[in-house]
């Protein structure tokens, strides 16, 4: 099956990390540990992806960076009391796709 | 002979300047260009979101105000902390800076006016669990104001300093309809909502208010106020709580993010919703500002997230009419 995403590792410094321009052409979904999801054989995301400095990782890769923020949110939240609970939501596993 | 206001039941606007929204298919007369004009609907220029300068203190269940150049972000809370925050940021259009904080520390509150003039109102405390706590921001410190009638949390929020107006949330041990009105000194009793429901999504100001969502399960219900009553309007595509939102009334509003942690935004144009871009980053729980289309979006959950996005709305073609002999 061919991919439909590519995943990279950059840190979101603010005002200009993504352009208007940028996110009229580009699909983006951020991810927890600094993780990006963007289109695959793009051009216009390659592009970012170098403009921002990103670390171009594999889905696997993402998906771990991901699972271990994740997993650490939900460690917290399981800690809370229940009065706490009940004022937030667990963390949601995230399943990233090819 | 048929007329313009028999076929579309309108007639046509005498209007000084064109409209930022309208019906497609509207006519109106532009009287400083002496032109008749119409939309068609077409798209010029699609919605966008884009990244704005992260918050200093992350944080979700914020209250917002401001515009999406001059914006203002107070209270809050951590719910791995857990901790509730009683401070303030005050945004520039490109950064952050910390201002004066809360007397307060609270969650789940409402806020509404500008940067200069802000106002917070009600939120989750520790005991006894809901505030009827109401402060006024001069731009620099917070002041007491006066108190809600109905101590509550998670409320929606709209207007002025002076004009504030708060409706919903969870208080007197349920869901409440209860709407209170701001003079700049104390809260009288308005119009009461059609629905009860908490962690409502809210934009407008007090005679142009909106509703969106929330919990009570979670509802799909949207409602207009117009400064004694409130009205169902056209429900939301699903069920969501915990919306942000951004408008200068009830006609004109982005609603963005909510629960399940979803990155999607809507366009509200006071007669139906419509899909438009989506943030980069999903989030519930986020805090609001400016209008629609020039609409801010900081903070949110899971965690305690420190984004923020400014959203520019999509361009509407405008034609001008010409006539031919």
């Amino acid at each position: 099956m061919a991919k439909t995403h590519q995943y990279c590792v950059a840190e979101n410094w603010g005002k200009g990390f993504i352009e208007k321009n940028d996110s009229r052409k580009i699909a983006f979904s951020g991810l927890p540990g600094n993780v990006w999801q963007v289109p695959a054989h793009n051009k216009d995301a390659n592009l970012w992806i170098s403009k921002v400095l990103g670390v171009v990782k594999t889905r696997d890769e993402a998906q771990a960076i991901v699972d271990a923020e994740v997993t650490a949110a939900q460690n917290s939240w399981d800690a809370l009391s229940d009065e706490r609970k009940a004022n937030s939501t667990r963390p949601a596993d995230i399943i990233l796709e090819e | 002979m048929a007329t313009y206001k028999g076929i579309q039941g309108f007639a046509i606007q005498n209007l000084s300047s064109d409209p930022t929204n309208f019906i497609t298919g509207q006519v109106w007369y532009n009287s400083t260009n002496n032109v008749f004009k119409v939309t068609t609907g077409t798209t010029q220029v699609t919605a966008a979101w884009a990244t704005g300068g992260n918050l200093t203190t992350g944080r979700q269940q914020a209250a917002g105000a401001g515009t999406q150049t001059a914006g203002l972000m107070f209270g809050g809370n951590n719910p791995s902390g857990p901790t509730r925050f009683n401070a303030t940021e005050e945004y520039n259009g490109s950064s952050w800076t910390n201002g004066g904080n809360l007397t307060t520390a609270r969650n789940f509150l409402a806020g509404c006016g500008t940067q200069t003039a802000g106002l917070a109102f009600g939120g989750d405390v520790p005991t006894p669990g809901q505030s009827n706590a109401t402060e006024e921001y001069n731009g620099s410190s917070w002041t007491n104001g006066g108190n809600l009638g109905t101590a509550r949390y998670a409320p929606g929020g709209a207007g002025t300093q002076t004009a504030g107006l708060c409706f919903g949330g969870y208080g007197g041990g349920d869901q409440t309809t209860s709407t209170e009105e701001y003079d700049g000194s104390s809260w009288t009793g308005g119009g009461n909502m059609n629905e009860a429901r908490r962690r409502v999504g809210n934009a407008g100001i007090q005679t142009s208010a909106l509703a969106i969502g929330g919990m009570n399960p979670q509802v799909d219900s949207v409602e207009e106020y117009n400064g004694s009553t409130w009205a169902i309007a056209t429900a939301l595509p699903s069920p969501l709580q915990m919306v942000g939102a951004a408008g200068a009334n009830n006609t004109e509003v982005v609603a963005f993010g909510g629960e399940p942690t979803r990155a999607d935004a809507i366009l509200y144009n006071g007669t139906s919703w419509t899909s438009t871009a989506s943030m980069g980053t999903a989030r519930y729980s986020a805090s609001g500002a400016g209008t629609q289309p020039a609409g801010l979006a900081f903070g949110g959950g899971p965690g305690t997230k420190t984004n923020t996005e400014e959203f520019t709305g999509p361009v509407v073609a405008i034609n001008t009419i010409t006539t031919t002999d």
